[in-house]
């Protein structure tokens, strides 16, 4: 991973007018593939994960002028995309007045519609059981194991202590297990 | 101790089932999408900061664009309901009435009528060759049989077999219709009476009358 050092200067860069675009074109090819693919393991469709990372760079280059050079750059990328994420998730739910279980029901849908889907693969079952989790422990099985996220920084993202993190990371491994055993 | 194989222990001692699992997302992309990403991004960023733009021209403009005045009945959205109106039979279907159409079907058969009138009325020729000649020009809907003999009877007593030959006014190609006796008369007033004796002599019908 580029040293923070990196994102600190580009920060800097980024609120002098002159050097602003170049800036944020180096932000966004440095974060839209990690950013990108958090978004589409919780939407599933890319077409919602592009427009959900749109919105997410969009807010950042809104807020980006009044960022505060002692946090993490990539840390305040990622909680605005699991915002974003999960604001689309909630839209969705109330434009179909859905409840948690059908939108589980929904993203399943979703994913069956998928190119190249098979359920009797395991990297696809390992999808189809993370969307039997609750958002938040998605978000965290999420983070932890794709991304390898340390607990701090993901505290930091999802504004939960360390501990309810690792209990929750350890609650959503054993559903999945549960559900790839089961299926 | 290297942050992946710390992470990778942990997820061994929780399951080592999901720690065997590859960690491949199955998701496609389509081809470019990271490349093109960008250019995108910044066009709707663009688009977006002409509206700002838009706004900064007039702050009064700006600062009433999320004011909404109207106020709605408390509840309104939880209890309203849409109803879809029925489809209404379309009007197209109620032009073409039966009295509508009597009237125009009435409207023709005056046209035809008054037509057969003047066309039957502007014959001038009355020879018997040219008189046999027209009878096969007669409209078959103009004279019927009865209709003749009738009229014949009335006038001069003659009587006519129904069986009988009448080439002159009918033959079993020209079945015809019902015409006023007001018509026939105007038609035998046009012949003169010597070309009626004569057919009538060549036709075995005797001593007649004149029909006129």
């Amino acid at each position: 991973m580029i040293p923070d050092q990196d994102d600190i200067e580009l920060v800097r860069l980024f609120k002098d007018n002159a050097q602003r675009d170049k800036a944020f074109t180096a932000i966004v090819k440095k974060y839209q593939e990690k950013i990108y693919w958090q978004v589409r393991r919780m939407v599933i469709h890319h077409q919602d994960a592009d427009d959900v990372l749109q919105n997410v760079f969009i807010k950042a280059w809104n807020g980006l002028q009044n960022f505060r050079e002692d946090a993490k750059l990539y840390t305040w990328i990622y909680r605005i995309a699991v915002n974003e994420s999960l604001t689309f998730l909630e839209q969705q739910k109330r434009r179909a007045s859905v409840s948690f279980d059908d939108i589980s029901a929904s993203l399943e849908d979703k994913m069956h519609s998928e190119k190249g889907f098979d359920e009797n693969k395991a990297i696809w079952k390992l999808q189809l059981a993370m969307q039997q989790l609750p958002e938040k422990q998605k978000l965290v099985f999420n983070l932890r194991y794709f991304d390898e996220m340390p607990y701090e920084e993901m505290s930091q993202i999802l504004d939960t202590s360390v501990g309810a993190l690792k209990a929750s990371y350890h609650h959503a491994v054993k559903k999945i297990e549960e559900y790839i055993l089961n299926h | 101790m290297s942050k992946t194989v710390s992470i990778q222990q942990e997820l061994s001692s929780i399951s080592q089932h999901v720690a065997n699992l590859q960690k491949n997302t199955p998701f496609l992309i389509p081809s470019g999408y990271f490349e093109s990403f960008h250019g995108r991004l910044m066009d709707r960023l663009l688009n977006e900061s002409s509206h700002l733009e838009s706004a900064e021209i007039s702050p009064l403009l700006r600062s009433l664009k999320d004011q909404n005045p109207y106020t709605i009945p408390e509840g309104y959205f939880d209890t309203l309901k849409v109803s879809v109106p029925e489809p209404q039979a379309p009007v197209f279907a109620k032009m073409f009435t039966m009295g509508i159409f009597a009237r125009y079907a009435a409207a023709a058969c005056m046209v035809g009528i008054f037509a057969a009138v003047f066309f039957i009325a502007n014959k001038k020729d009355g020879t018997p060759t040219a008189l046999a000649q027209t009878e096969s020009e007669i409209p078959p809907a103009m004279v019927s049989p009865d209709a003749i003999a009738l009229y014949l009877e009335e006038m001069d007593g003659i009587s006519f077999d129904e069986d009988a030959d009448n080439e002159v006014f009918a033959t079993k190609s020209n079945l015809l219709v019902d015409i006023n006796s007001s018509i026939i008369k105007e038609i035998l007033q046009e012949i003169p009476d010597n070309d009626i004796s004569l057919y009538m002599d060549q036709n075995g019908f005797g001593d007649v009358h004149s029909l006129n």
